[in-house]
């Protein structure tokens, strides 16, 4: 039975990827291993930058005889990003697709639906982990000595590590849903933001402080270990050959695992069919009041983008970051007037010819990427799903339709991001052209990913899904308009900053281009967008 | 009000409908019926602009779906089988959007929410967010938003599917004063008994092709509809 719900899972989230929605029929594949190639890259990128990590640590460590401390260290790094990533995935895939309630109608013992469940998230976490454990292990082999026997006990503590992340996952994904049933998604979208904001900002200055404790002092890191975080002195311990500390760790991931499926077991039927405990509201008749078309197609996309927690939370980080920045380059004025003066040997930055100018192409594509991690307009057509007949029917032109999927995109992302950009400006005493170019340029390159990803989904939504996390977390659309944005301001930006360190008077060329580039672009995108959009069918 | 002129729309290879024509006048409610997978939904789909079809041409007070697909949607409205709604929002705001929409005046908004809330009695619940409603609620509030906007034409898709009796006595008036008013209905049903007493003209379609159409006389003769329907199953 666990076999057979496993394969329509996946049968599912294949489905969305390989099947023609026109036709219904199978596709070459092409779609497929387009989205396999992103998630390798992808993939290779994150393990790239913590092999680069391991690199410094990985040699002198186990020469030292630290070897336990440095595979702590990883576990450390691994459990951030399964459980930050872990913790939504469990409660979107064990919670919330539409046919729990079907299976549960089915002759299928409760406790097999939600395994399969966390099975499947157990592979998305095994996915994330692999990022940052499998180069870890693969460092320690070269520089340590290969040793198959080692190996094999090393990819077994991984893989227990990933057990006992996906109980945790689990847990915190239980907690969600506990909130959701009692008060609503709404309280959810709240804890989730309070939540991971808090655990990134922890884990941020937390991973700075363990990893200079890790640099400086491996033997007291080492007592930190096993003094405060156990659970990852044994993995560091097992995964060095240590027999018991590798047996109790398994045991004790194996113990957490099974209590978490009692416990989530024990809850599941009445969590996934729990309707909001509060009083029916009673429908007092108000004065109506008439709107635009666009001004409801435009509310009812923000109620959608607010109310919807994990669609909110797939899309805010980048916002806040953007915000955060701005406000901290306020904050430290003093400092980055500094910084910009020892660039360029003056006060303030300023397309000077005799400057060097690049910081100012760095600032604005900075910007323009942090914003470009909140790809709203990426999962609003594939959000409607089977409501799409709504949209399709009403009598409102695609260019409204379109402009009102694309609103939230440019309030959050595209207002934040002119909001930071001016802030930089005035905390690091920009020119007047630099002021009114630069806050212009990123809010268009807001536009331009917006577009985008608005473009991608009128022509291929996917709208067919069980479980949002197929709109939102595993849309091809997502990662094409990220990855299309890097890579755009990656050409730009090696092309603009060495025009600018070579010949800082280019800045008047490069930043009015780039503001027309983007602007240009975004018409484009939100043109083909509505040719998609007149052409979409249900 | 209503022209099908034969109307095709292939799913790759298979031809879902196969050059189907019909004529619905003003006044009329016209009844379709048919097997599961026969082509119902197919030919409301296209004739309310959610599927694209490769020939022929469908009609809307004299405007075509495809040249103009805005002017015939602002004269329709369409109810699909399964009523799947913004289930984020409440019933009352789901109405105003609707009537936002549609350009509904807010007295006549007011007017006609308060009319048929209250005739389907969902008037009470319409502060509640529609994820808490029922399937037949949920039906409720999509036939409220359809007649929010007062179409000349409505399609519906299995209308009577979740409904009490009540409530489906309540529709059936509501469809037949409607007509009497001079709009038009199509709707899709697969209960014969309901055709046979509400439909002015019935359609009968088997494996995308329409096998007989007329007044429900012209169709059924002295027969019942369901041994017509039987017949031309076989």
């Amino acid at each position: 039975m666990l076999k057979i719900l496993l394969k329509k899972q996946f049968a599912e989230f294949l489905a969305g990827l390989s099947r023609n929605r026109r036709s219904g029929k199978q596709r070459t594949g092409g779609g497929l291993v387009l989205y396999i190639l992103l998630l390798v890259f992808i993939g290779i990128s994150l393990a790239a930058s913590f092999t680069a990590m391991f690199f410094m640590f990985a040699k002198p460590m186990i020469d030292a005889g630290f070897g336990y401390v440095y595979f702590a260290f990883s576990g450390v790094l691994t459990a951030m990003i399964g459980l930050i990533g872990g913790m939504f995935v469990t409660y979107g895939v064990i919670y919330c697709p539409k046919d729990n309630e079907a299976l549960l109608a089915m002759p299928i013992p409760p406790s097999t639906i939600l395994l399969a469940r966390m099975l499947f998230a157990w592979i998305q976490i095994l996915l994330y982990t692999s990022t940052s454990a499998l180069p870890a292990i693969v460092l320690a082999q070269i520089f340590g000595g290969f040793s198959i026997g080692l190996l094999l006990l090393q990819l077994l503590m991984y893989l227990l590590m990933t057990l006992f992340l996906l109980a945790i996952s689990c847990g915190l994904g239980w907690l969600l849903a506990v909130i959701a049933a009692k008060t609503g998604k709404k309280a959810v979208t709240v804890v989730s933001i309070i939540v991971s904001l808090g655990a990134y900002f922890f884990f941020y200055f937390g991973r700075r402080r363990i990893t200079e404790m890790v640099m400086s002092d491996p033997a007291g890191a080492g007592n930190f270990f096993k003094k405060w975080l156990w659970p990852f002195y044994a993995y560091g311990c097992g995964s060095m050959g240590k027999g018991i500390e590798a047996a109790l760790f398994g045991v004790l991931a194996a113990a957490l695992f099974a209590l978490t499926v009692w416990l989530l077991s024990r809850s599941f039927i009445s969590l996934i069919t729990a309707k909001k405990s509060r009083k029916a509201k009673k429908y007092v008749e108000k004065t109506a009041r008439a709107n635009s078309a666009y001004g409801a197609l435009a509310r009812l996309e923000l109620r959608r983008f607010l109310t919807d927690p994990l669609y909110l939370m797939n899309s805010i980080f980048g916002v806040i970051f953007v915000i955060a920045g701005g406000v901290a380059a306020l904050i430290y004025s003093p400092s980055l007037r500094a910084v910009v003066a020892a660039i360029k040997g003056g006060e303030g930055f300023a397309p000077v010819p005799k400057y060097n100018t690049y910081f100012i192409v760095v600032v604005t594509f900075v910007l323009g990427l942090v914003s470009s991690m909140s790809v709203i307009s990426s999962s609003a057509v594939s959000l409607e799903g089977n409501r799409i007949w709504i949209p399709l029917t009403s009598p409102v032109p695609a260019k409204q339709v379109m402009l009102a999927k694309l609103t939230p995109h440019m309030l959050f992302s595209g207002v934040s991001g002119a909001l930071a950009a001016l802030c930089v400006c005035l905390a690091g005493g920009a020119d007047l052209f630099t002021t009114l170019l630069v806050p212009l340029t990123v809010p268009a390159f807001a536009a331009l990913t917006g577009t985008f990803g608005l473009c991608l989904e009128a022509h291929r939504p996917k709208l067919n899904w069980i479980d949002e996390t197929a709109a939102i977390k595993n849309n091809l659309n997502v990662l094409f308009t990220m990855l299309g944005a890097w890579l755009l301001l990656a050409v730009l930006a090696g092309v603009s900053i060495p025009l600018c360190v070579f010949f800082p008077w280019s800045i008047l060329i490069v930043l009015p281009f780039s503001f027309l580039l983007f602007a240009g672009l975004a018409y484009l995108f939100f043109r083909l967008a509505v040719n998609g959009w007149e052409k979409l069918e249900a | 009000m209503l022209r099908i002129e034969k109307l095709t729309k292939m799913y790759g290879d298979k031809a879902a409908v196969k050059e189907l024509s019909l004529h619905i006048a003003p006044g009329e409610v016209y009844g379709f019926i048919g097997h599961n997978g026969a082509g119902k939904t197919t030919t409301l789909k296209s004739a309310s602009g959610i599927l694209k079809f490769d020939s022929g041409d469908i009609f809307v007070c004299g405007h075509s779906i495809k040249e103009e697909p805005l002017e015939c949607k602002r004269v329709m409205a369409y109810i699909p089988d399964n009523p799947d709604l913004y289930e984020f929002m409440s019933g009352i705001k789901y109405l105003n959007f609707v009537a936002d929409v549609y350009g509904v005046t807010a007295e006549r908004r007011q007017q006609l929410i308060r009319e048929y809330g209250d005739a389907l009695e969902l008037t009470g619940a319409l502060a509640q967010n529609i994820s808490e409603y029922s399937h037949g609620m949920k039906q409720k509030l999509a036939i409220i938003a359809a007649l929010v906007h007062e179409p000349k034409l409505l399609m519906m898709d299995e209308p009577f599917v979740g409904l009490d009796p009540v409530a489906a006595h309540t529709v059936k008036g509501i469809m037949r004063k409607l007509c009497d008013e001079g709009a038009a209905i199509f709707f899709s049903t697969h209960v014969l008994e309901v055709a046979e007493k509400l439909c002015d003209k019935v359609a009968i379609i088997k494996n995308g092709v329409l096998v007989t159409s007329g007044t429900m006389e012209e169709v059924k003769g002295d027969k019942s509809l369901e041994s017509v329907f039987l017949e031309l199953e076989e």
